[in-house]
Parts: C-alpha cells; structure tokens; sequence
C-alpha cells in the first residue's frame, strides 16, 4: 500500500496542480474571494463526481448530497458544539462518509440507470430529512449561519484573506489526494471495472468493494469541498444539498470534458461566469432560466462536443489529443 | 388515528399508485424496448398537467381538457423523439441519462416561463367533487374516479402489449431487436409508436391527477423518481409487477403522509432502497 502510493506520488503531474495553485492564488486579485473559492470548491466537487463518471463510468445524480451533508456537518457543529474549525470540518467529513457507506450498498447494487437514479432518490431523501424533521437545527430552506467560529492555534479564521489561503492549501492536498488515488492500484481498478467488471472479478478482485471505495473517496472529497466552503462563506445554503444542484455538478464535470483532471476547473470557471452573465444581463430573474440553459448547453455539448472544452482546446494548442494522462 | 381516516387513507393511495403505475409503464417500455432511459417521460407528465389546467380555464370541460392535453403532448413527444431521442438508441445509457435529463430541465424552464412559478390548481367536475359514505367513512369520489379510470387504461395497456400485433413486436424487440428487424419490421417506427404512446400515458396520468396536487413547474422531477421507483420495485418490463409497485408506493406515500406529511416521498425512497438490497430484480421482473 506504502509502496503503491510513493509510486504514485513520483508519478504525479506536479506542473498541472502546482499551475492551478498559483492560479488560484493570483485569483483573488481579480474575483471577489468568495467567487474564487467557489470556483475552486466547485471544481473539485466535479472532480469528485467526475471521479465515479469519468473514470468508473458510473453516472451520479447525486452528488449534492454529500456536498451538503459536508456543508451541513461542519455547520451545525459550529452552532452547536465547538468553535473550532478542525473539529467541525471533521465532524463534517465523517458525517459525508457515513452516509455515502451506508447508501452505498443500496446504490451500487446495479449499474448505470439504477446508480444514477437512486443516487439522486437518496438525495431527495436527505434533503426532504434537512428540510423538515431536522429543521431545527438545519434552518430548513432558509440555509443555516455559522454563529460562531473560534481562531485555531495563531490563525484568525474572521481574516477572509487568510482564511483563503488556508483553504487554498487545503485544496491543494486534496488535488494531491485525488492524483494519489488515480495512480494507485484503486485508481487503474475502477478505470477497468468502466470496462468490464467481469474481466476484473476474474483478476481476483471484488468489483463491488473497487466501487464502494471509489464512492467513499469521492464522498469524501465532496464532502471536503462542502465543509470547507461553508466553513470560508460562514453559511451553509439549502441549495447545497438540494437536488436541482446535481445538474449543475453534472455541467461543470462535462462542459470541461470528463476524464480529465483540468476540465471541471474549467468547468466551474464557465459556471461561476455563466451565473455572472446572466444576472447581469437578466436581473433577479436570472436563476429561473438558469437550469434550462445548462440543460440546453447539456444537451449540445453530450450531442455534438462529448469530449469536452480541454480536450477540444489541448486540441487546438498540441494538434491532437491522444488521451489524458492519468487514464 | 380513526379506522375511518386509514380507509380513506387507503383508498387515496391505491388511487395514487394506479396512476403512478400508468405513468411508469410507458417510461418501463421505452426502457425494455429501445434501452433508452428517458427521464423527458416528467415533462410530459407536468406539461399534462399544465395543459389539462389552461384547457379547463379555456373549456371548462375536464374531459375534453384531458383529450386536449394528451392529444398535443403526443404531438409534443413525437417531435421530441424525431429531433433528440432518435440519435440515443444504441448509445450509452449515461448519454441517454444526461440528455433527457437535460431535456426535462429545459421543459420545466419553459413551464415556469409560461405559467409561471405560483403552484396552480384545477378542479374537477361537479359530480366527482361529491363524497360518498362507506362504513362511517367519507371518501371524495375523485378518489375512486382516479382509481376506476387507472385500471380502466391498465388493462388497456395491458390488452394492447398482449393481444395486437404492435404489442407483440414491442414484446420480441424487447428481447432481439436485430431479429425483429430481419421479419421485415421497421423498428424505427415502433420505437416512435412506443415512445408517443407512453407519453401520451404520461400526459393522461398527469391530466387526472391535476385535481389532487398543487401544479408547480418542479412536478416533473418528482414523478420521474416515483416512477423510477415504481419501476425498481416492480421490475423491468413486467406490467403486472409494475401495477403491484405502484400500489405498494401509493399506499406507503399515504400512510407516511398520516405520520409525517413532508417525509412521505421520501418512503417511498426507502422503500425502493430496500427492494434494491434484498430483491434487486423486483418483485416480478425477470433480468
């Protein structure tokens, strides 16, 4: 295991993520931090559906869900039991990886239509949960505010700029985390199950216990992405957890090209700036035409662009695209 | 919790689950015939809806607002499947997923551009607003309406998959399409029969349960899952067990709904999780 994973680490692709993390440091400069961070966090919320569909060929309808049980977590942990952020964020993730290992063995239990469909059944299913038993410590559709956030050792968390760049860091081990777990055994197992489950069960491998662990992980990284969001805005949106939100998971892991590691940045920038364009050009009405265009650019990109804008633009600047490295 | 509440609990859910039925066998069709998941099957459920509520407020009929509304959704589901749903068969089920997804957020954007977002509300007939009394029970004659009128098009469907001709090609192309296709059958166009006809179901499901809901624009999203777990808990391509699935979710949505009103979709969720651990292929399918 040791052995598999200092392997991976020497074979990971250092100029894409240390590239991103410059990038995204110099962001703030020209985006509110807010909007940077949500680039951010969006985009590894793709990648970590993008982790199931791109490279397990397992499409999920769900994966708000874990997003906004992360949000959740980290949020209701503030409010009700510590200050501290190390301790909420973690309250987070392990609430996000509880719920993925108990829906997993429901969810997985069948391949393409049933994953996806039952995925976004169980985020209804929360999501109902969140919205009225629980409303008294969820805040129900009206999103919950962190009351209360104690500074951690010498960092002041009511510094956003500092908070920023503590985010940014974290952010930047996940991608490390993410380009791990595709260069280890896991990572080239689940690429084989998208092939042919049958072929791996006959290596000797489970092909359910590659998919759960897959889903753990991309649980966990959407979990992340959502406790630690949260922990940056000071809020945590009902639109976290909300169904409507997969769509837009969806899009920024497509538009950017599945399967690749720099498509949902790309993605989420188009999102974030999508967004932008139209409440600017629309007003307030804006959120309503909102699904329907995604569908509409959806619908195009799947039928005409399937490999997506990075592929297309690696395209453009190398004269062909042969395949993304880590596949 | 009186007896008398159960029964007309129980009535309304047996209602409810024909109709769900109804709707979730033409989205079982599609499936077991071309292997294309089409979630487009909402739309046409909510477009019914809205169309059966703009009918009423131009007729005032409610028998020819149901017509009108199926008669334009299959004019409406043609032209979806002749543009999109056609260059979908024999691809990948995710593309199929992705797109009428897509397909029926479109639709639901252009419902709440039409209709706007307010929820809408359409009332039945003056002879079906009555109530009857049974066994010290009141029970609203809409509900056994809904109820009459759903098996009355179940055994349609039924009559039509087991006993015409079409029904049979529908049957074998199921099984091997390529086969059917060297009889010298154009499966092209069973396909667009098959998708036409079940949504057309969907829009007279939606059409009649207009009476009972409040119509919003997101109605579409919330029937396709139902159905899905209709589907899941009935099993792929058996009608009968899609008809046992839809009561069995019918009755478990109404009697949550006793306990706990906003939690009662979600039992149905539950239950469909359950029938995927302990029995994945439902209860009467057959793969």
């Amino acid at each position: 295991m040791t052995v598999l994973e200092k392997k991976g680490i020497s074979r990971i692709e250092w100029p894409q993520i240390l590239g991103l993390t410059v990038f995204f440091a110099v962001l703030p400069l020209f985006l509110p931090k807010t909007l940077s961070m949500q680039i951010l966090f969006y985009a590894l919320l793709g990648l970590a559906f993008d982790l199931m569909y791109g490279y397990g060929n397992l499409l999920s309808f769900g994966h708000a869900l874990f997003f906004g049980v992360g949000a959740y977590g980290a949020a209701i942990t503030f409010n009700t039991i510590t200050g501290n952020p190390l301790v909420a964020i973690g309250v987070g993730l392990a609430l996000t990886v509880a719920v993925a290992a108990a829906i997993g063995p429901a969810a997985l239990r069948r391949r393409d239509p049933y994953f996806a469909l039952v995925m976004m059944a169980f985020n209804i299913f929360f999501y109902q949960l969140f919205v009225a038993p629980l409303a008294p410590w969820t805040g129900s559709d009206m999103g919950l505010t962190i009351r209360r956030m104690e500074s951690f050792w010498i960092i002041d968390f009511s510094n956003k700029t500092i908070l920023y760049y503590i985010m940014l860091a974290v952010a930047f081990l996940l991608m490390i985390l993410i380009k791990i777990f595709m260069k280890s055994k896991y990572g080239a197992l689940l690429i084989a199950t998208s092939e042919s489950e049958f072929k791996v069960e006959s290596l000797g491998y489970s092909s359910f216990k590659i998919k759960y662990l897959s889903l753990l992980f991309s649980a966990f990284l959407a979990g992340a992405s959502g406790a630690l969001f949260a922990t940056f805005l000071g809020y945590s949106a009902i639109d976290f957890i909300a169904p409507t939100f997969n769509i837009i998971i969806v899009f920024i892991a497509l538009i950017g090209g599945s399967g690749t590691f720099l498509g949902p940045f790309i993605g989420s920038f188009i999102y974030i700036a999508l967004t932008y364009l139209l409440t600017v050009t629309m007003g307030w009405h804006a959120s309503i035409y909102l699904d329907g265009l995604i569908g509409l650019i959806i619908i195009i990109v799947m039928m005409k662009f399937r490999g997506g804008l990075y592929r297309y633009l690696y395209q453009l600047a190398k004269g062909i695209y042969v395949r993304e490295p880590m596949r | 919790m009186d007896v008398t509440y159960i029964l007309q609990q129980t009535i309304l859910g047996l209602a409810i689950g024909l109709t769900f039925s109804m709707v979730a066998i033409g989205f079982s069709l599609t499936f077991g015939l071309s292997k294309v998941i089409n979630l487009a099957h909402g739309a046409f459920y909510a477009l019914g809806t809205y169309l059966t509520f703009a009918a009423m407020h131009l007729t005032n009929n409610f028998a020819l607002s149901l017509i009108i509304s199926t008669g334009s959704i299959g004019l409406v589901s043609l032209l979806v499947e002749k543009v999109l749903v056609n260059k979908l068969y024999g691809k990948d089920i995710d593309l199929s997923l992705i797109v009428t997804f897509s397909t029926l957020l479109v639709v639901s954007t252009l419902i709440k551009m039409v209709w706007g977002l307010d929820p809408k509300s359409v009332s039945p007939p003056q002879f079906l607003t009555t109530q009857i009394y049974l066994a010290g029970a009141t029970l609203p004659v809409y509900y056994l309406f809904l109820a009459t009128c759903s098996l009355i098009l179940f055994i349609f469907v039924w009559a039509v998959i087991n006993k015409t001709m079409l029904g049979r090609v529908i049957k074998a192309g199921s099984e091997d399409k390529d086969r059917v296709e060297t009889l010298g059958i154009n499966m092209g166009r069973v396909f667009t029969i098959n998708y036409v006809f079940g949504g057309m179901l969907a829009a007279l499901g939606g059409g009649l349960m207009a009476p009972l809901i409040s119509i919003e624009p997101s109605i579409g999203s919330r029937i396709i899952l139902l159905c899905f777990a209709v589907v899941v808990v009935g099993g792929m391509g058996s009608i009968f067990g899609t008809m046992l699935a839809g009561i069995i979710i019918g009755l478990s949505i109404s009697y949550v709904t006793m306990f706990n009103a906003p939690m009662s979709e979600a039992a149905a969720y539950l239950v469909m999780a359950i029938f995927l651990l302990i029995r994945p292929k439902g209860l009467l399918g057959t793969g």
